[in-house]
């Protein structure tokens, strides 16, 4: 499974919306209910999905599925 | 009958000498103020703290009830319509909403948390519930939301 795919499946849950379909450009400003309380809810989702930790400070600056994608480079093997 | 100590770490005080956190109020998140209100009032002997106060930028129409005696108020919280922030809690049933503490030092507070393993989910910003204060929002990873009120 791919991550954008594992991502996706995250997201649906987060933002109760099951057809939404994530692409790299995605971001706060183009996804309906992406807010600062969805981001901790997603993040701590993938910190369950990944079995990582993400810093606090990290978390205040993800703003796109590209910011998360790059936080998690160092995990995906 | 087994007791079981507290690790260390949870039966110490904890190390600020500045900041006091004060339990101001509790977040109820409901579909109907009034309806919400009625009950708090005839079941638990809560009367209405305000009017119903509109805040657009919490997306949040809010009203608070107080018990006489009881320095701490429930607020009761609804959002203000489908896209408020708060529709998505409501439909997945959240409805025990938050914890809010006053402190003095806001800015300072938010950073203490944030070195304690707090999420700050928003910068404090002026609140239209609390005129000329400031609210802002952390939460942790067991999901628990904590509004800051600056002190009067």
């Amino acid at each position: 499974m791919n991550d954008l795919y594992r991502l996706q499946f995250i997201f649906r849950d987060v933002l109760d919306n099951p057809n939404l379909i994530l692409n790299e450009t995605t971001s706060v400003e183009n996804c309906q209910g992406w807010d600062s309380v969805a981001t901790v809810q997603m993040v701590l989702a993938i910190e369950n999905e990944y079995n990582i930790r993400f810093k606090t400070d990290e978390v205040a600056r993800i703003r796109s599925v590209s910011d998360i994608l790059r936080f998690l480079n160092p995990y995906i093997t | 009958m087994v007791r079981e100590n507290f690790p260390k770490a949870m039966s110490q005080n904890y190390d600020s000498k500045s900041l006091f956190f004060k339990l101001h109020h509790i977040g109820h998140l409901v579909k109907d103020l009034r309806v919400a209100a009625d009950d708090y009032v005839a079941r638990f002997g809560y009367s209405l703290g305000s009017s119903i106060i509109e805040d657009p930028v919490q997306t949040a129409r809010v009203v608070f009830l107080r018990q006489p005696g009881v320095t701490c108020l429930i607020e009761l919280v609804t959002p203000t319509g489908p896209d408020s922030k708060l529709e998505n809690a409501l439909r997945k049933g959240i409805t025990l909403h938050h914890l809010c503490y006053e402190i003095d030092d806001i800015h300072a507070a938010c950073e203490y948390l944030r070195e304690r393993n707090m999420f700050l989910i928003s910068t404090p910003v002026s609140a239209v519930a609390f005129p000329g204060r400031k609210i802002a929002w952390l939460m942790d990873r067991g999901g628990l939301l904590i509004e800051l009120l600056e002190t009067a």
